[in-house]
């Protein structure tokens, strides 16, 4: 354990097996580039066999050097490991940063009887924040991960040297014997696949795709080439159809494909401190949310995925430079209603998720049924205008619109209980918005002049990177809302 | 019940608002002659000019005499040692209330024409939102930025 040392050679394959995977999607296209059959040239037969046995050639080779290379001990009450060809990387790694041990075996590591060691400290970015020995023996790994234990046990003692010394150390050895993560939440294979499915990232492609098309309608002169000759033009047409329709498919299918590697292994485990989510297959991804950050969470519906009867769970996060989206940071991106509860729960234990809303008076139905009617009314009477007499046709919409609206009235929802505000709003998907009253920057009315002739008003709570928003409450449960937030007692 | 804030802004700022209003208008109107100037050049309907000049004449009547009053009375602010409490708008009243412990840090500004008017603008940020109190008396705004960073400063050690 003392002594420098190398790993186990089958850690040779484990990292050729490893950048051969990452190298799989240049390899295939490469594959495809190259022309085939009889008329294949030479610079085709480069490109679909020389390209791809080159990487090939070189993962292999420099998996050996980075195998031959790599050495690990451990020193000074640090693990040390040294690595690299030309440049010598040194890696050392107090046992006091390292926040979590993990021993894992892989198939390969089974059938060999090694072992997978992952070292984590509480760096930043994914590669800084870990150290892996991929493939050594199992009583080694053993060894290591209790030796690392061991000492940092020891090392609390001498640090707190007087007062309240046995209480620390109680509360230490609690920390390191107990195993730092927990599962609180993995998505199913066909959690994923419905999470694919009725992806936006699908929807996405698929205008993007039709977005290309309508524009192709223009850039190709036909009624030109419609003159010239009719007969070969409208079969063209209908291959022009299949083909677009084809392409659609694929990109959908594409699309399903890409979310399904995105958000592969999805898992959320839960540290004293933070939630840590990773997801990925070809790339992994890691996020990590310190508790103390969330500033309140959402539960959002969307009418595709609420036909299954699933909802998408999130935090707003006080924002980190690495986020995807700032602020808002998923942790479930697919859920049962049921199940929201009890997830919440195990990770938020302070929200709660189940309270009863208060719906919006009778009178502000009217105003949620006018809102969108509003909105596309200008467009419809345009386009009415300019297709008629079936442009007119359009006028349908108004009366959809407004029951639109009226699904957005039922929907909406306040409630207030102790210290916690939750605040639901509807418009294509539901939000249900969750926060804690020192979580709230500010708080607002705003009334207009209808809404003042009705006595109706609006909620705004602004949290740091987001905000919740609740239109057309009655007047006196929005002051109660102010006066809640108030410091001032009513007087 | 909270009732509205009490107090008001200075009533100079009813002046500043007036003399933008001006401005607007009168860029407004430069807007609208050239409309009309074009449409003499190109032999259009003349009879379109009319409706521009009820247009303009209407929209400065609002700018300038109806808006500021109206914005003026609506506008009120009070802070008090925990929180600071802010009424503004105009068809929209909107009524913020900012708690001490979340104001990030007070900034004064002054343009030119406040500046005439002895005039100054508090702005009070959080970690989310800014808020503006237009147009206090600069002294008073000076004093004011004290005083909410102090109780700022204060309220945060409570915590």
């Amino acid at each position: 354990m003392f002594e420098k040392k190398r790993m186990h050679p089958i850690s040779v394959i484990l990292f050729i097996l490893k950048n051969i995977k990452d190298a799989v999607l240049p390899i295939i296209f490469m594959f495809i580039l190259g022309g085939s059959g009889e008329d294949a040239s030479t610079l085709d037969l480069l490109f679909r066999f020389g390209i791809p046995s080159v990487i090939i050639f070189f993962t292999i080779i420099s998996g050996i050097i980075n195998w031959f290379r790599f050495t690990y001990w451990i020193e000074d009450e640090e693990l040390r490991i040294e690595h690299g060809l030309f440049v010598r990387k040194k890696r050392y790694i107090p046992f006091e940063r390292i926040q979590s041990i993990s021993v894992t075996e892989g198939l390969l590591q089974q059938i060999f009887g090694l072992a997978k060691i992952t070292v984590e400290t509480a760096g930043g970015a994914l590669d800084e924040s870990e150290a892996q020995l991929i493939a050594i023996k199992k009583e080694e790994a053993e060894n290591i991960q209790s030796y690392i234990k061991k000492s940092k046990k020891k090392q609390s003692i001498p640090t707190e040297a007087s007062g309240e010394q046995m209480a620390t150390i109680a509360i230490d050895t609690s920390i390191s014997d107990e195993e730092p993560v927990d599962i609180i939440y993995q998505a199913s294979m066909k959690n994923i696949f419905l999470l694919a499915i009725t992806s936006g990232g699908a929807i996405g492609v698929i205008t993007a795709v039709i977005a290309f098309f309508s524009q192709f309608d223009e850039l190709i002169p036909y009624e030109k080439i419609y003159t010239e000759a009719q007969l070969f033009i409208a079969s063209s047409i209908s291959l022009f159809i299949i083909l677009s329709l084809f392409i659609i498919v694929f990109a959908y299918l594409i699309a399903i494909v890409q979310t399904m590697l995105k958000y592969y292994d999805y898992k959320v485990e839960k540290t004293e401190k933070n939630l840590i989510i990773s997801h990925g297959l070809l790339e992994k991804r890691k996020i990590t949310v310190p508790f103390h950050r969330i500033q309140g969470i959402e539960i959002i519906e969307n009418p595709l995925r609420r036909l299954f009867g699933y909802v998408t769970f999130q935090v707003i996060n006080e924002g980190g430079t690495d986020m995807e989206e700032p602020g808002k940071v998923i942790i479930c991106p697919l859920i049962k209603k049921q199940e929201i509860t009890a997830i919440v729960k195990s990770c938020l234990p302070d929200y709660q998720v189940d309270v009863e809303l208060g719906t919006l008076p009778d009178r502000a139905k009217i105003r949620y049924m006018l809102r969108p009617a509003y909105v596309i009314s200008i467009p419809v009477i345009i386009g009415g205008y300019f297709l008629r007499p079936f442009g007119w046709l359009l006028l349908v919409l108004i009366p959809l619109s407004m029951l639109f609206g009226y699904q957005s009235y039922r929907g909406a929802g306040w409630n207030m209980s102790g210290h916690q505000l939750t605040l639901r709003s509807r418009w294509i998907q539901t939000r249900t918005f969750y926060t804690f009253k020192n979580r709230i920057q500010s708080l607002e009315i705003s009334k207009n002049w209808f809404q003042r002739r009705k006595s109706l008003g609006t909620i705004y709570s602004h949290v740091m990177s987001g905000s919740g928003r609740v239109a057309d409450l009655d007047e006196s449960v929005a002051k109660a809302i102010y006066q809640w937030y108030s410091r001032t007692d009513a007087e | 019940m909270l009732g509205e804030p009490a107090k008001h802004i200075s009533e100079r700022a009813l002046t500043v608002w007036k003399i933008r209003g001006i401005i607007t208008s009168g860029l407004s109107l430069l807007i609208y002659v050239t409309i009309s100037v074009v449409i003499f050049i190109f032999h259009w309907p003349k009879w379109i000019i009319i409706p521009l000049v009820l247009l303009w004449i209407v929209e400065t009547y609002f700018i300038i005499f109806f808006n500021p009053k109206l914005r003026w009375k609506i506008w009120r602010y009070e802070v008090r040692e925990q929180e600071i409490e802010i009424q503004h708008g105009l068809w929209i009243v909107t009524k913020t209330l900012v708690p001490m412990i979340r104001v990030q840090h007070v900034d004064t500004t002054q343009g030119p024409l406040l500046k005439k008017y002895h005039l100054a603008s508090v702005k009070i940020s959080t970690a989310a939102t800014v808020h503006e109190i237009p147009a206090l008396e600069d002294v008073e705004a000076e004093e004011l930025r004290h005083v909410i960073s102090n109780l700022a400063r204060v309220a945060d050690e409570d915590v």
